[in-house]
């Protein structure tokens, strides 16, 4: 065979040509790095400017106010709380999981109970996130830092401060790696709660209060503080829950509301954080969910014997209960919040914290040291604008059946405030307990979700009574 | 060249590709130099029966292990005896033993073998093999199969014509998916068991690029890119089965690989083919309902049974609102409609030993059965050029093919829905000024939903060019480069007018969704071949690399409040926007891959392929995967003792295979760590979400598939058996692993070490009954006996698979309840308390395991044909279970209309019936229990069927030898005959949403000259 001068020189050509791709074939394995997806942000990218951290948190509140424990509709605490407790009674015929509630036969299998524990461990899942994101990112300056990480600290114990309360000892997560939580075991209240001061405590110095943020849908360091003295106060530590108490009061700028009619207000003076609807002219699920409009009422209706805790001549009977009636029958409904459809410039705003339980809260610390006056200043000034006289001095013991007796209707069908109450002052088993035929003292906290036990084991035990 | 093979000596991959280029110096390799001393030189030149030299012919000395191989002129040469035989063997061509008798000259002319079945030639993708010689399972079918059909999707040519491939229409408007399964289901992922398609060695991505929002009448994956290749187009579709043959495409063979080839020229006089024909399609098969009378019966039963005497006000039907002796038969109306069909296909062909080329135009219309003039057309043309250089080392061949198609249909699927339930008494549809008939807005108008219109426009580009160049002797350089473009641009709109104008809803009411989606593909891949003869053995090898690139977008967005109606096309007339995606993706794909193939003796032959692969889809640890397979063939009827004791044995032949090959189907950019923009604002700001727990570290499904299989001709072939026995197990499935709600989500895309297992029995029959002159008669009988089991699924039970898996059982199984007949005393059905709580309920009491694979499936193709007439007959069967009418189905008795088996129903207690009494639906247990029914075994029963799946006569008036014009008649049937028990339209559907397949008939001519 017979090659001419071209041919042999294209053969080596070709030759060459084939040697240097199969090269690049073994060698190039950086031609599988692809671009980036333009429909998602890559992780790190996210963490490089200060607008998506902001977006990764609107996120978060946009979750928290529609779908988790603190949201308003009929999954959320303030509803499946207020029926545990002896705050409603309910109507509905096709909310079964909502009825199991309200007859304290909550089984581990309840599909609230699963999303209250899913909602709140998604939501821990994209806080952590942005903790390991913005602390590690070398792009946000050290003040915006500062400022997301604060936040997300508050965000974390927030959190888990409605999960141990309903569920006792619960895992306190603060990674992002799923083979690290998915066999993480329960952690005893008493180590959540050392875990919840230390991120409320870290959450407080570094966080700010944003001028811009003047209808307070942020938490600020105030609302830190507000959570803390909360904390301390379910944990018994008087002391530091009245000077985290005291602390709100004198220094967060917010006062009580004169009007009862506008303590639910957008614009409220003693809100500390509410949450925005996200649309113009949107307003609270809470109205949605508990207005009555129709007969029966298709959710629930204030239960008997909170209606017939109020004292004479409350005026919160007035301006935060509402009534209806089809003829024969009259029911009466939480009317904190009124507006339950649209309106042209959104108008009220779910309230996660105001002014009012920190008063109550230093009242009763404050009791609890002895400082009666001092704590009947704090009661009366609750009550001062519920339009009741005021309380004149009396014994310890009846100074805290009084504040007691004020949160149940200061904070009624608020984020499952009652039931938080009878829990942590061991009242709920006594008469002015929940005095319901299902209570049982097991039922002080919820069933672990089933679901959740079978994929992992090591939240065995179940809690006791399920 | 060697240095720098030492640099990279490090790869342990270049130790054979140094062998093959190390070879390049050893001389006396070179094709057709003599092996050993010459004792008397026979030199010779091999050709064609057109004159065209033979590269790659086996000369073999008879007596003696000596082989050479044909040059690329053509030429050979080899030491041999005078007194010997020399044998000259290529695949494809009929072997031709000569005795040397002396000469030290011998051409010869080799003739192609075609009937001959051992002789087909078989694409392998990277290689072609000989039917004889392949130690893989792969299918083929040809364009004279191809061409007997009126078809619009060449998956639609597959149907009933090979063993272990199940394809079904899902629905019988133009453009519809077919579903194709090769060898079962192997992800436990719906949607991760599709093939690759490859069209003249470029992939092509079969994944849809529509918008679920717009295509809602087409079932499945919306309209499908397979549509847009012309089946006349196609020369031979080749389905690649097992190990041995898939390991080459290694991590996406897991699924089987379809192998499409276009035509191309052939040598000889330019040739100009005409070829028209036209259609007439209709539903093959329509559900008998009740008549008005029966119906009306029905219905006052039902509230008698419920105590009610006055019927509601609402019930129109009944209490006297609509007339109750009208009739109207609502599935004749709603798509009992002739479809036309036309195709036109015109092409020039013709070359030299040079050059060749091929050229041709289609158009391709289909109207549809729908009450509206709903079009689908379709233009595509095709071009072929393939050119060789005069020394014959360097040939070329670019084929590129375009295809546009519109596509019109409803923009709603309900309409055939409508035809089961509407009452057969409702009022006409329109008024005496054609206007839509609203009875007093006593009814929602069906036909009102036809106002709202879907258009797609789809295009696509595939090109493809190879390269071959001779090396040095058995030395070859191959390169396949092809770029693909497919563009889809849909459009769903809603006007008001499908609204009841009583509402007055005008235009800010209408909506449009908008699609454009683009996708664009290449590939390089360039290859070295190597075939050398070792004496009696001949060693064929390829190695080669392949990188890929595909990037689609698509935007997606729905318009409305508009300011006309006119203007409903037009998103500026639009003043609300909702993107329901916005979406780029980008996949590249890169590999080495190689075979050896040595045959010994034509007798015993090892395969091994592999290929190591590297996915984009995968994070940086897990890119790379290593696939190979091992397959073995022995032609036990070429050893001596065989062809002395069983002279009648043509072919025998035993092979077996094992291998891996991989799955990567799960989608692009899984592995990432990425934010997904929300819905919900807050503070108007859009959040972003972390869009699942990242899992960097997941990798490729594995598929070890083995198989073993006897093949068989008896009387020269006369008679030709095969059976095949499969058993691909798939691993590692890439699943979303269930995880506590501590982790943030529900699962991770993870690899779980769950097992699907495909068995199977694959037996093929060839016979020819008659070959008498000019005259044959063939039948061809096939049959695959599938079998799908899960295997093992760890923590099945905790799993989100629980309720829709069982291990042990297949894939495709659905969990009822079992119905225990109707009670003689209540006339209510009774279903099966298995848990024994006094409760049917969800989830505990469905304990019912329903199969819903087939058991068997398979085709009887028969053919006669003289030189002028042949006549053509393929019967498709499938046995299985299948969904039927009553899957989902509203109550007996309320205001829908229903199959006539309802008249056996309940009426008084002690009778014995096998459905329960009528029941308005006021009844709320009447309601609650036929709910149950509708989820019971009841709704999943017998959908076998047996199908006269094609017919065609031709008659050739002028064949074209002589006077160089040759004519053909020829008739089609399609679909032309069902026999099943099914309890529904269509058992290959089985979908009581969407048209049943038709049954089409067209006639044609075909002009030559």
């Amino acid at each position: 065979m017979k090659f001419s001068y071209k041919e042999l020189i294209m053969c080596r050509v070709l030759q060459l040509g084939l040697l240097a791709m199969l090269t690049c074939a073994l060698s190039c394995e950086k031609y599988l790095e692809i671009d980036p997806p333009n429909h998602q942000l890559i992780g790190e990218v996210v963490f490089q400017d200060g607008s998506t951290v902001e977006a990764a948190f609107a996120h978060i509140y946009a979750e928290m106010r529609d779908y988790s424990p603190v949201s308003g509709d009929i999954s959320g605490i303030s509803y499946v709380m207020g029926l545990y407790a002896d705050e409603y009674d309910h109507f509905s015929e096709y909310q079964q999981s909502a009825r199991s509630f309200y007859d304290n036969a909550v089984l581990p299998s309840n599909t609230t109970v699963l999303s209250l524990w899913n909602s709140s461990y998604g939501l821990i899942y994209a806080v952590n996130r942005i903790l390991e994101g913005v602390g590690s990112s070398t792009s946000l300056s050290q003040v915006e830092k500062d400022r997301f990480m604060g936040e997300a600290y508050f965000l974390r114990a927030f959190l888990h401060f409605h999960l141990v309360n309903l569920f006792g000892d619960v895992p306190y997560l603060d990674s992002t790696d799923y083979r690290v939580n998915q066999d993480v075991s329960r952690m005893d209240t008493e180590s959540v709660y050392q875990r919840l001061v230390s991120d409320l405590t870290l959450a407080n110095e570094l966080m700010s209060t944003s001028a811009d943020d003047a209808l307070h849908f942020r938490p600020d360091p105030w609302v830190a503080s507000a959570l803390l003295a909360r904390v301390y106060l379910y944990r018994g530590d008087w002391a530091l829950a009245l000077e985290e108490s005291i602390g709100v009061i004198a220094s967060s700028g917010r006062s009580l509301e004169a009007e009862l009619g506008s303590v639910f207000k957008k614009g409220s003076a003693e809100t500390l954080w509410q949450l925005d609807p996200g649309t113009q002219g949107y307003n609270t699920v809470e109205a949605y969910t508990l207005v009555i409009l129709s007969s029966p009422p298709a959710n629930i209706a204030l239960a008997q014997p909170l209606l017939d805790s109020f004292e004479e001549g409350d005026q919160r009977l007035v301006d935060w209960v509402g009534s209806f009636s089809d003829g024969t029958d009259t029911w009466l409904f939480p009317n904190k919040y009124k507006l339950y459809n649209a309106t042209a410039e959104t108008e009220e705003c779910s309230i996660l914290f105001r002014l009012s339980e920190l008063y109550l809260i230093a009242a009763e610390s404050s009791a609890q040291l002895g400082e009666l006056d001092q704590a009947l200043g704090y009661l009366n000034a609750v009550r001062a604008r519920a339009s009741l006289p005021l309380l004149p001095d009396m014994g310890q013991e009846e100074v805290l059946d009084a504040i007691y007796h004020e949160r149940r209707i200061e904070l009624f069908s608020e984020l499952g405030h009652r039931f938080m109450d009878l829990k942590r002052s061991g009242r709920a088993d006594l008469e002015q307990g929940i005095s319901k035929p299902g209570w049982d003292a097991t039922d002080i906290v919820l069933p672990i979700p089933e679901q959740e036990l079978i994929k992992n084991p090591n939240l065995l035990p179940q809690n006791d009574g399920f | 060249m060697k240095k720098s093979l030492k640099l990279l000596g490090r790869k342990p991959l270049f130790l054979l590709f140094y062998l093959f280029l190390s070879s390049l110096s050893m001389e006396h390799l070179i094709a057709g130099n003599p092996l050993e001393p010459p004792q008397a030189m026979v030199t010779g030149k091999v050709t064609d029966i057109g004159g065209l030299p033979l590269t790659g012919v086996n000369v073999r000395v008879e007596s003696k292990n000596i082989g050479a191989i044909t040059g690329l002129d053509g030429t050979y040469s080899i030491d041999a005896d005078g007194s010997d035989v020399l044998i000259f063997s290529i695949v494809g061509f009929k072997s031709l033993p000569m005795p040397i008798n002396g000469r030290d000259v011998i051409d010869v002319t080799m003739e192609e073998s075609v009937t001959a079945l051992g002789e087909v030639v078989l694409n392998a993708g990277y290689y072609t093999v000989s039917g004889r010689e392949r130690t893989g399972s792969i299918e083929k079918v040809t364009t004279v199969d191809i061409e007997k059909q009126s078809i619009s999707n060449p998956l639609a040519a597959l149907q009933g014509r090979m063993v272990g491939v199940e394809i079904q229409q899902t629905s019988g408007l133009p453009g519809a998916n077919f579903s194709i399964q090769i060898r079962g289901r192997n992800s436990i992922r719906t949607g991760g068991s599709e093939p690759l398609y490859i069209v003249d060695g470029m992939p092509y991505a079969s994944e849809s690029l529509g918008e679920q929002q717009a295509s809602l009448s087409l079932p499945g994956r919306g309209i499908s890119p397979l549509n847009n290749i012309n089946p006349n187009d196609i020369e031979s579709i080749e389905v690649l089965k097992d190990a041995d043959a898939t390991a080459i495409y290694g991590s996406r063979g897991a699924n089987g690989v379809v192998l499409i080839t276009t035509k191309t020229g052939k040598v000889g006089k330019t040739k100009v083919e005409l070829k028209v024909n036209t259609g007439l399609g209709k539903v093959f098969r329509t559900m008998d309902l009740l008549d008005t009378r029966e119906y009306l019966a029905m219905r006052r039963e039902a509230y008698a049974n419920d105590g009610i005497s006055d019927y509601p006000s609402n019930a129109f039907d009944v209490n006297g609102t609509w007339d109750s002796d009208r009739y109207t038969d609502w599935q004749r109306k709603f798509f009992g409609r002739t479809s036309f069909l036309t195709n036109f296909q015109a092409s020039v062909s013709g070359g030299d030993q040079y050059t060749t080329f091929l050229i041709s135009g289609n158009y391709y219309t289909q109207t549809s059965v729908l009450p509206k003039d709903y079009r689908n057309e379709k233009v595509s043309g095709l071009a072929n050029i393939r050119h060789r250089t005069v020394g014959g080392r360097l040939s070329l061949q670019l084929s590129t093919q375009f295809v546009a198609n519109v596509n019109n249909l409803p923009g709603d699927a309900s309409l055939v829905r409508q035809a089961f339930s509407l009452a057969p008494n409702a009022p006409d549809l329109y008024n005496g000024d054609g206007s839509l008939n609203w009875e007093n807005s006593t009814w929602v108008n069906p036909v009102a939903v036809l106002e709202r219109d879907y258009r797609s426009n789809a295009s696509t580009l595939i090109s493809n060019l190879k390269v071959d160049y001779q090396l040095f002797g058995p030395l070859a350089f191959k390169a396949n480069l092809g770029y693909t473009e497919n563009h889809l641009k849909e459009i769903n709109t809603t006007p008001s007018t499908i609204y009841d104008p009583i509402y007055g809803v005008g235009p800010q009411y209408s909506s449009a969704v908008h699609n454009t989606g683009k996708r664009t593909s290449w590939i390089v891949e360039p290859q070295l071949h190597l075939d050398l003869s070792l004496g009696s053995t001949q060693l064929d090898a390829l190695a080669g690399a392949s990188f890929q690139e595909s990037r689609s977008n698509r935007l997606s967005i729905r318009a409305s409040n508009f300011s006309s109606n006119d203007l409903i096309e037009n998103l500026t007339a639009a003043s609300s926007f909702f993107p329901y995606a916005d979406v780029q993706d980008q996949y590249r794909y890169q590999a080495v891959f190689g075979r050896v193939n040595l045959n010994h003796l034509g007798r015993y032959i090892l395969n091994l392929t592999g290929r190591r692969d590297g996915s984009s889809r995968f994070g940086p640890n897990r890119r790379f995967a290593n696939f190979g397979a091992v397959g073995l063939a022995w032609l036990f009827s070429e050893e001596g003792f065989i062809a002395n004791a069983l002279p009648f044995l043509s072919h025998g032949k035993l092979r077996a295979s094992h291998g891996s090959s991989g799955n990567d189907q799960i989608g692009n950019y899984q592995y990432l760590d990425t934010y997904s923009f929300g819905s919900a604002q807050y503070q108007n700001v859009i959040g972003i979400y972390p869009t699942r727990l990242f899992n960097p570290d997941f990798s490729w499904e594995t598929n070890k598939k083995s198989e073993v299989s006897l093949e068989l001709g008896f009387w020269n072939d006369r008679l030709s058996l095969s059976g095949s026995y499969y058993r691909n197990r798939s691993s590692n499935q890439l699943v979303g692993i269930p995880l506590p709600g501590t982790t943030g989500f529900g699962s991770v895309n993870a690899n779980l070490g769950a097992t699907v297992e495909n068995t199977g029995w694959e037996l093929g029959l060839t016979m020819v009954n008659i070959q008498n002159g000019d005259f044959l008669w063939t039948t061809g009988l096939n049959l695959t006996i599938p079998k799908n089991r899960l295997v093992a699924f760890p923590d099945l039970e905790e799993s989100t698979y629980a309720n829709q898996l069982v291990v042990g059982s297949p894939l495709n199984i659905n969990k009822v309840y079992r119905l225990n007949g109707v009670d003689p005393e209540s006339g209510l059905f009774t279903f099966e308390d298995f848990n024994g709580d006094g409760m049917i309920s969800a989830l505990e009491d469905r304990e019912v395991v329903k199969r819903l694979d087939p058991k068997f499936y398979g085709g009887l193709d028969n053919h006669i044909g003289t030189d002028r007439f042949s006549f053509d007959v393929l019967f498709q069967f499938t046995k299985q279970m299948g969904w039927n009418f009553w899957s989902s189905a509203p109550i007996v008795g309320g205001g829908t209309n229903q199959p006539i088996e309802v008249l056996a129903r309940w009426q008084e207690p002690g009778n014995v019936a096998p459905y329960q009494r009528f029941s308005s639906g006021s009844d709320s247990m009447a309601n609650q229990v036929f709910r149950t029914f509708a989820q019971s075994d009841a709704t999943i029963s017998d959908a076998s069927y047996i199908r006269l799946q094609n017919v065609s006569v031709s008659y050739r008036l002028a064949d074209g030898q002589r006077d160089g014009f040759g004519c053909e008649l020829f008739l089609r049937g399609q679909n032309l005959w069902t026999i099943t028990d099914y309890l529904g339209l269509d058992p290959e559907t089985r979908n009581k949403q969407t048209v049943p397949t038709l049954r089409i008939l067209s006639l044609g001519t075909r002009l030559t000259f």
